[in-house]
């Protein structure tokens, strides 16, 4: 090698040399800026909220070891396990209701004919909107005189409810507002998955004597799985780690009848300034969204890698 | 029964479509795409006009609740708001605390997502999960942890604490949608770049950057979304007045008014939310493209 | 400006554990048109891209104007590439894209200018200077492509598959043009393609790679004439050459003292010359235009079990005794399936190969 550089007279320079493609250590020094963000701020989180549930901490802020003793509370609290229950049927019905109204959505911006990109912008709007703005506006809407839906039923002559001090009414209102907030990403995903569906499909399917109902259960459904795993994957995040739409909206109440599990931590942690069992909640929510997305990811891979091998 | 099916189809195959089927397979359009179409126009905006309209409402009238449009529509509410004591500092706040969690995110990330996109290094998948794996923590949860650690070092109510949670958030956002916008650009052409002399960052520049610019806006939109829009770091992290970004000082101020004046609460909402409806509007078709597309997820 | 030739000696490739080039030696002269051609996968497309300096060299030299540029860096080599998507910068306009390598090099703006304005003459670029790469057509996409190898006087030019996007017409047309260019230019050239045509009708030299190998290299019409082994005969023709497996055995005819027993009882005759022992087993080659069509009663019986009527020229299938034999006519052949024929080879037309080397007998 040396021999044939001096035979040539010019050795290749540093900035002539290759390496650009190359390996080395340049890519990693690209990598870790950002990821010292991450790991340095949400991973010594995480870290230090498992670190925190093991630990009792005083009035002086001083932290003294306990072992399980803050889960062991905790999980014995009735207050907790009535705020896991209703998380979960919080969860359930906002992703039943969530995931009907993305797909009605989604399905209508697919077929509508005109104004196409405008009722698609506008679609995504609340998205944009703050939880705790969204929560305020649910309010009021809801809200007994002066809000719009009993505006609606009075101008109807009918009975006009008190929606958010009734606990059942305020806990529905409640799943309706953060559908508000999370429905429109979800819709523009399953609006992404029925765009690459080949039309020829479809024609296909007619041909084959295949009716509306069925074409949709058949062969849209199953080919826009993956999308509607993101989607899943959205809307049951958003739903598990709700706070600042049900704080803004009911504040947990009436009768802590909308008083969810991150309600509670917050509650444990800022109010009663319990950072130890606050922290076994954190635990908790992290558990459940890590567990759920799995499955989820699970779910919708496994369906992706299918549809390849089809291809 | 096969038989009577089938005579059926070709009486329907011989007659021509006359005027009456046309009249009814668009009215049959009509209530299938238009019903739904009319249920999300008012179930997405009526929230945001009812709260529109309650601003330029009087008080009383929104509380007898008799007219769906105002009375005597009045900027009053808005006045009271812009002249509100701290007002102009909680703006001053969420822009400044939202311009630095766009910025730098935007410049760590298209750093970092050129490098997955590009390189094949060892670990490359793993670190690119510690990339990731955070979209799937539920903030909320962090806030407890989070305080406890900002309170050690110190920095509970400073702008750093919201810079650094921010940041960190809206990092893996953004490398999550630039790695797939940078992948998306062709090797080939990238390859051209180099044989033309293009170093990494004249091919950044010149090249990669161009042709995925509608993936940074993208991201540069949705990080400017999740800082305008945070609300649980700034509760957990800060306790001062001064020191509210809107969000925060929206949520307060249900406790801060002695009387509910729902026409200020009202203003002062749509304060909170025009801003970022300004940002998204104009860029709306990026966005909406992006998602469309998948790339964001 | 043309002043390169290029070498490669002992040139090997890894793709981690897998070798992707053997150990290539090969030569090039200054200002040939030499063609890499070979099935997809055999590396002749790696060797166009360790040549630009996009790959990297596990092992041997590559030199470039006598020039050893193993580690010297892509834009630095005195290449120009051509790539198969032309890799057009989608969001400059015409002149922008042929100005990028000289802004890149920080060329003076009127030197810029002045190339601009004589690629764009050779290619007929001018009036679509202005325009962006999704306004233009395949071909006027790929003559940009040409005119931003063109504007920085490369030693080499290098040519990745690029006229597989066309279709088929405009394929013919711009291979005249590329070969009407280099004639102009007299620029060393470079062009991998798995196009046989555009292998035989392009090139000065043609290099025929397999699996990592160089199989052979020479003039195209004698590598069509006398292919060195089993590969590229079948590799290059189309139809492809026929390709029989047979023994040799003596006769008794005193001007055919040996021939080769392709089936039980057919005898094909071969070239007096041919190195061939009775008893050997050998892949008997003829090419399908070699193959005459006669009456029924004269030469070897054969059945037709399909004609392919193509206008200026009539590909058949028949049947020799169970083994399917390629015909090639220049006439209208008025037979159907199922007609019998008698067919004719010209012995010094046929090709022997050792069946187990492969290599020309």
């Amino acid at each position: 090698m040396s021999t044939t550089a001096v035979r040539t007279g010019t050795p290749p320079t540093a900035r002539e040399r290759l390496g650009d493609f190359g390996w080395g250590t340049v890519p990693y020094l690209m990598v870790i800026p950002g990821l010292a963000f991450v790991l340095g701020v949400l991973g010594y989180a995480v870290a230090g909220g498992f670190w925190l549930s093991l630990h009792e901490t005083d009035m002086f802020l001083m932290k003294t070891y306990v072992g399980l003793q803050n889960y062991i509370a905790v999980f014995n609290d009735p207050r907790f396990q009535a705020s896991l229950v209703r998380t979960i049927v919080f969860v359930i019905a906002s992703i039943a209701l969530g995931i009907a109204m993305s797909m009605m959505f989604a399905l209508t911006l697919y077929h509508v004919g005109f104004g196409k990109r405008f009722f698609r912008g506008m679609s995504l709007v609340p998205y944009f909107v703050s939880g705790i703005a969204a929560a305020v506006m649910f309010r009021f809407v809801f809200t007994t005189s002066g809000g719009f839906v009993n505006y609606v039923l009075q101008q109807l002559g009918l009975h006009t409810p008190s929606w958010l001090g009734d606990p059942y009414l305020a806990f529905m209102v409640s799943v309706l507002a953060n559908c508000w907030f999370m429905v429109p990403f979800a819709t523009l995903i399953l609006l992404g998955g029925l765009q690459t569906v080949d039309k020829e499909i479809y024609d296909a399917a007619t041909i084959d004597g295949a009716g509306p109902v069925q074409t949709f259960f058949k062969i849209t459904l199953p080919m826009i799985k993956p999308m509607m795993g993101v989607s899943l994957i959205w809307v049951s995040y958003i739903s598990f780690s709700t706070f600042d739409i049900i704080l803004a909206l009911t504040a947990g109440g009436p009768q802590r009848a909308t008083e969810v599990v991150s309600m509670y931590m917050y509650q444990l942690a800022f109010l009663q300034l319990d950072f130890g069992q606050g922290a076994v909640l954190m635990v908790v929510l992290l558990l459940f969204n890590t567990v759920l997305s799995l499955f989820y990811i699970y779910f919708f891979v496994l369906a992706d890698k299918r549809t390849e091998k089809g291809n | 029964m096969a038989t009577l099916t089938r005579g059926g189809e070709t009486a329907m195959i011989g007659r021509e479509p006359g005027f009456f089927d046309a009249l009814m397979a668009r009215f049959g359009r009509v209530i299938l795409i238009g019903l739904p179409l009319a249920f999300l126009v008012i179930w997405t905006m009526v929230p945001l006009i009812w709260a529109l309209l309650a601003s330029f409402k009087e008080p009383l009238e929104i509380y007898e609740s008799r007219s769906f449009w105002p009375r005597n529509p009045s900027l009053d509410a808005y006045w009271t708001v812009l002249g509100m004591d701290g007002f102009g500092k909680w703006m001053f706040n969420s822009i400044l605390v939202t311009v630095v969690a766009t910025i730098v995110p935007l410049i760590l990330s298209i750093i970092a997502a050129y490098a997955f996109a590009r390189y094949l290094f060892p670990f490359r998948h793993v670190l690119l999960l510690l990339y990731l794996v955070p979209r799937i923590i539920p903030r909320v949860s962090l806030i407890v942890p989070l305080n406890d650690l900002m309170t050690d070092l110190g920095l509970i109510n400073t702008y750093w604490v919201l810079y650094i949670t921010y940041i960190a958030s809206a990092v893996p956002l953004a490398t999550w949608i630039l790695v797939g916008f940078f992948k998306a650009v062709p090797r080939e052409i990238e390859e051209s770049a180099t044989i033309d002399g293009a170093n990494m960052w004249n091919r950044l520049r010149y090249v990669i950057l161009p042709i995925a610019w509608p993936g940074v806006v993208t991201a540069a939109v949705l990080c400017i979304r999740e800082g305008w829009n945070e609300f649980a770091f700034v509760l957990a992290l800060v306790t001062e007045t001064g020191m509210r970004t809107l969000p925060y000082a929206l949520y307060m101020l249900k406790d801060s008014m002695g009387v509910q004046d729902y026409a200020v609460y009202n203003a002062f909402t749509i304060l909170t939310v025009l801003p970022l409806l300004v940002v998204y509007l104009l860029l709306e078709r990026r966005v909406v493209d992006s998602i469309v597309s998948g790339a964001v997820k | 400006m043309a002043e390169g030739y290029v070498e490669y000696s002992g040139l090997k490739k890894n793709f981690g554990a897998v070798p992707i080039l053997h150990g290539i030696d090969l030569k090039i002269d200054e200002g040939a048109f030499v063609v890499l051609v070979g099935p997809s996968g055999c590396g002749k497309s790696t060797l166009l891209r360790m040549t630009a300096g996009l790959e990297s060299v596990t092992d041997g030299d590559i030199k470039i104007a006598g020039r050893l540029v193993n580690r010297v860096h892509a834009s630095n080599r005195g290449i120009a590439m051509v790539f198969q998507s032309y890799a057009l910068y989608p969001h400059m306009s015409v002149d922008e894209n042929l100005a990028f390598s000289l802004k890149m090099r920080k060329t003076p703006l009127e030197r810029i200018a002045e190339a601009i304005k004589g690629a764009a003459g050779i290619l007929k670029l001018s009036p679509l200077l202005d325009r962006l790469p999704a306004q233009l057509s395949g071909g006027q996409r790929q003559r940009v492509a040409m005119g931003r190898a063109l504007v920085r006087e490369p030693a080499v030019f290098l040519f990745d598959e690029p006229l597989s996007n066309l279709d088929a017409k405009l394929r013919v047309e711009m291979r005249a043009e590329i070969k009407a260019l280099h004639q102009r230019l007299a620029t060393t050239t470079i062009y991998v393609t798995h196009d046989q045509i555009e292998a035989m009708t392009m090139a000065d030299t043609v290099v025929v790679m397999h699996d990592g190998r160089i199989e052979q290299v020479g003039d195209p019409l004698a590598i069509y004439d006398r292919p060195e082994n089993l590969f590229v005969a079948d590799f290059l023709g189309s139809p492809a050459m026929n390709l029989l497996d047979g023994k040799v055995v003596a006769t008794d005819y005193p001007d055919q003292p040996r021939a080769v027993e392709v089936a039980p009882g057919v005898l094909l005759p071969i070239p007096g010359g041919a190195a061939a022992e009775p008893g050997q087993s050998v892949v008997y080659g003829v090419r399908p235009e070699h193959v005459a069509l006669v009456g029924e009663d004269a030469g070897e019986p054969v059945t037709m079990t399909l004609v392919e009527p193509a206008g200026w020229e009539t590909h058949l299938h028949a049947d020799l005794a169970g083994l399917s034999l390629r015909i090639l006519s220049v006439e209208r052949v008025g037979a159907k399936p199922g007609d019998r024929a008698g067919i004719l080879i010209d012995p010094e037309r046929v090709h022997l190969f050792d069946r187990a080397t492969g290599r020309r007998l």
